[in-house]
């Protein structure tokens, strides 16, 4: 059974594209397109052509080029930012769901305080506590990603824990982290996949919404959210400016949809079927 | 003469398969039908297409007549709700649990009959009251949760007769009840049919409920009826191999003359435990004595909400009893003592009730089956740990399966081997089976329990066995306690307590279990059958 059969054409296209926007974020990062990247005044506000496919923006930078380099952040900053968040929720919800009892409920609570907490005023906090920059912004996206994966996973862990196979596993003697990782987490594992390209996707949106508004990326990293905001004042005059990177974000985050919803796919088939 | 219902060669497939052929069948008004065969034998589908329930996708052929009237069974989902009521399995998926009892039966109504409000819900009152739920006693404006297993089956029932039909199809209505509560809601299926002039239709695996109520009998197998006749002739001489094999596999294998037994293994004093729910306290447990010795074949005996589960659970170390101490090898359970529980764990092992939740789907038999392995210390070795395992799966007849296989790849029996080769491999004095063999179809049961008794013989293995199943506890447990409202209020050799029962609840149960021969034992039928 070849890939496309198996996964479907969405997450086919899904997954070229985002291999495509490493690949390009990978060269970017290398230096490779720095020539592209320089300030260059005389070849500002140039339309798509064949010298710039993309057209160039206000301070004569490729708009190819920013893409690219934009596509390192935008992918680097979401990925590293969900996972830094799975790290920690994903722990916190299996041994809350396996214990239970107090720290169980701080827990929650304390997922709960952060769920209340208006996503961009704690982003701004964190960014004027520690200055503005792609580390922040991986800290800012990954703190909202922790009771995100934490929730997740103690709720379908606490129902796990109601079937026999775990008071079996404590007929053995074994320790609340060996039901934890050894029980519960294979049962969740394709769960969290699903979980973890969804919130990938709303984590771009994130990184590109804190550099719309100056608090992500600083300059002269490029970024998304910051050509987009940089461009707001020339849609009339240079539209490429919007219509490139706005094209690409909506993009990636259809990628990593695509690809949630052929895994949710395929995770759904293997539960037993009703026998006739 | 004039039949009820006529059923003439109905016949579904689904895809390219056949599920049923030919199924023929004709009963009166007043009659209860029974149809009974083993899962797969294309009785479930039978109802299913008698209702137009089918799947879609599903092809039907055949003739359905009603008072004279000729149906194509294709066309059958017309008369569903009105001419035909239909009550399923499971009372708790049923009913829609944000909508009163009352409201939900009137909704019938308003659907069928008597589309005005006031008019609707009186019916409905006297519907409910007519199944046994009376106003003064659970009153319309209740909600399912606030109701018993039965009673939700009750209004179950009291829906499926909102449009008063002539046909009432009752697909394996007991199953999920408790014995004392099945007794009561076929004693009202019959009634039912008796005094409202219904044909009540009623599908079950158990040949000993479909003897109790029903005057016809049709065995189901492969999609065919293999026979049919009154159920007295087939009680007295049944034809088909089918149905000979329904009858041997209905009754328990009997255990070997018990042996003498050892020391105490397992000991509980004075066990209490309180429920504390919305600032009241409820007690779960009440001064609970009781003893295993090794080599001792026990029974438990007890409903839904007697308090056998938690008391198993205390039993077995997992839960902490409010008052009281168990001792298991002698030793009170410490949680703080590792070393002392890890000894502890390894005299007494479990299997539970659920064939599929008891492994875990992730996990490959090997690991399943190994995993008391580490109960014992010093460390097995990788050697050792192989053997061991190879040696408990050929114990429970699984000696040639693939270690690497998961247990989606398994039947039910066969899951709930590898659970019992899962409980052997640490060598445990004592097995608590707790409904270890309820979820398991007859044949399944049987050879379980034959395993069980195989392994008690050859190694002196004690067992607690605790069921709701009295034909199971009677015949392999030589002592058995019978658990009521949390308090053990009969106890002794189990034939002695069976057969001469003292405790009111403990007659009630021994009435209530349905058998297919009568036992000398049993007291009237009709006794009991207070309505909620």
């Amino acid at each position: 059974m070849n890939a496309l059969t198996q996964f479907g054409r969405g997450a086919c296209f899904g997954a070229c594209f985002l291999t495509i926007l490493m690949m390009a974020g990978v060269i970017a990062s290398l230096g490779l397109l720095d020539d592209g990247l320089t300030i260059d005044i005389s070849r500002r506000l140039l339309a798509p052509s064949s010298a710039h496919w993309m057209g160039t923006d206000a301070l004569g930078r490729d708009v190819l080029s920013l893409i690219c380099a934009g596509a390192a952040s935008s992918l680097g900053i979401g990925l590293l930012a969900v996972l830094v968040g799975a790290a920690v929720g994903i722990p916190l919800g299996l041994v809350t769901a396996a214990k239970g009892g107090l720290i169980s409920e701080v827990v929650s609570r304390g997922g709960d305080l952060i769920f209340a907490f208006p996503s961009l005023l704690l982003a701004v906090l964190l960014t004027a506590a520690l200055g503005p920059g792609a580390k922040t912004t991986v800290l800012a996206i990954a703190v909202f990603n922790v009771p995100v994966f934490a929730r997740l996973v103690r709720g379908q862990c606490l129902s796990l824990m109601s079937r026999d196979f775990i008071l079996a596993a404590r007929m053995s003697n074994r320790s609340t982290a060996a039901i934890a990782f050894d029980h519960l987490l294979p049962n969740v594992a394709g769960l969290i996949v699903i979980q973890i390209a969804l919130q990938v996707s709303l984590a771009i949106v994130a990184e590109s919404g804190l550099s719309y508004v100056g608090l992500g990326v600083q300059p002269p990293f490029a970024s998304w959210g910051r050509m987009l905001a940089d461009a707001q004042s020339l849609v009339s005059v240079a539209p490429w400016l919007v219509a490139f990177p706005g094209s690409a974000l909506m993009l990636a985050v259809l990628s990593f949809n695509l690809i949630a919803d052929a895994v949710s796919g395929r995770w759904s088939d293997r539960t037993p079927r009703l026998d006739v | 003469m004039s039949h009820r219902i006529a059923v003439e060669s109905l016949t579904v497939e689904i895809g390219n398969q056949v599920i049923v052929t030919g199924v023929t069948f004709a009963a009166m008004s007043g009659e209860v039908i029974g149809i009974v065969g083993t899962s797969g034998s294309g009785k479930s589908m039978t109802a299913l297409a008698l209702t137009g329930l089918l799947p879609p996708g599903a092809r039907v052929s055949g003739r359905l007549r009603l008072d004279h009237e000729s149906f194509d069974a294709r066309h059958v989902s017309s008369l569903r709700g009105k001419r035909i009521g239909i009550v399923f399995q499971e009372p708790a998926t049923a009913l829609n649990p944000l909508m009163k009892i009352g409201d939900q039966v009137a909704e019938s109504i308003r659907l069928h009959s008597d589309p005005s409000h006031a008019g609707s819900l009186a019916t409905a009152r006297r519907l409910l009251a007519r199944v046994g739920l009376p106003e003064s006693l659970v009153p319309a404006d209740r909600y399912p949760h606030e109701l018993s297993g039965g009673q939700r089956q009750r209004v179950a029932i009291a829906i499926a007769l909102a449009a008063s039909p002539r046909i009432l199809i009752a697909d394996e209505p007991t199953t999920a009840l408790d014995v004392t509560t099945q007794h009561q809601i076929l004693a009202l299926l019959q009634e039912i049919a008796s005094a409202d002039g219904l044909t009540v239709i009623l599908i079950s695996h158990d040949l000993a409920i479909i003897r109790q109520v029903s005057t016809q009998i049709i065995v189901m197998s492969g999609g065919r009826v293999v026979e049919q006749g009154l159920t007295n002739d087939i009680l007295r001489q049944p034809q088909h191999p089918v149905t000979h094999e329904l009858f041997e596999n209905h009754a328990p294998p009997i255990a070997p003359a018990p042996q003498a037994t050892g020391p105490v293994v397992l000991q509980a004093q004075r066990v209490g435990r309180v429920r504390h729910q919305n600032k009241k306290s409820r007690k779960i447990l009440e001064d609970i004595h009781f003893r295993v010795h090794a080599g001792e074949r026990v029974g438990i005996v007890g409903e839904s909400g007697s308090g056998k589960s938690t008391l198993v659970r205390i039993l077995l170390g997992l839960e902490s009893p409010d008052s009281g101490v168990v001792e298991l090898g002698g030793q009170p359970f410490d949680r703080a003592n590792v070393a002392r529980t890890r000894q502890q764990r390894q005299l007494v092992q479990a299997v539970f009730q659920d064939p599929v939740s008891s492994l875990n789907p992730k996990h490959s038999i090997e690991k399943i089956v190994g995993e008391p392995l580490a109960l014992l210390e010093p460390n097995v070795g990788a050697a050792e740990r192989a053997a061991r395992i190879r040696k408990s799966l050929d114990e429970v007849g699984l000696g040639t399966i693939r270690l690497t296989a998961r247990p989606h790849e398994f039947s039910g029996g066969q899951r709930q081997r590898i659970a019992l080769a899962r409980a052997l491999v640490a060598n445990p004095q004592l097995l608590v089976l707790d409904e270890a063999v309820s979820a398991l179809d007859a044949a399944t049961r049987n050879e379980i329990l034959r395993l069980i008794l195989a392994l008690w013989a050859s190694r002196g293995l004690g067992f607690l066995l605790v069921s709701h199943d009295l034909s199971v506890i009677r015949s392999v447990t030589d002592r058995i306690c019978v658990l009521a409202g949390g308090v053990i209020v009969e106890e002794g050799a189990t034939d002695a307590v069976l057969s001469q029962p003292e405790h009111p609840y403990t007659r009630q149960l021994v009435a209530a279990t349905p058998t297919l021969f009568p036992l000398g034992t049993s007291t009237s039928r009709n006794d009991h059958d207070d309505p909620v």
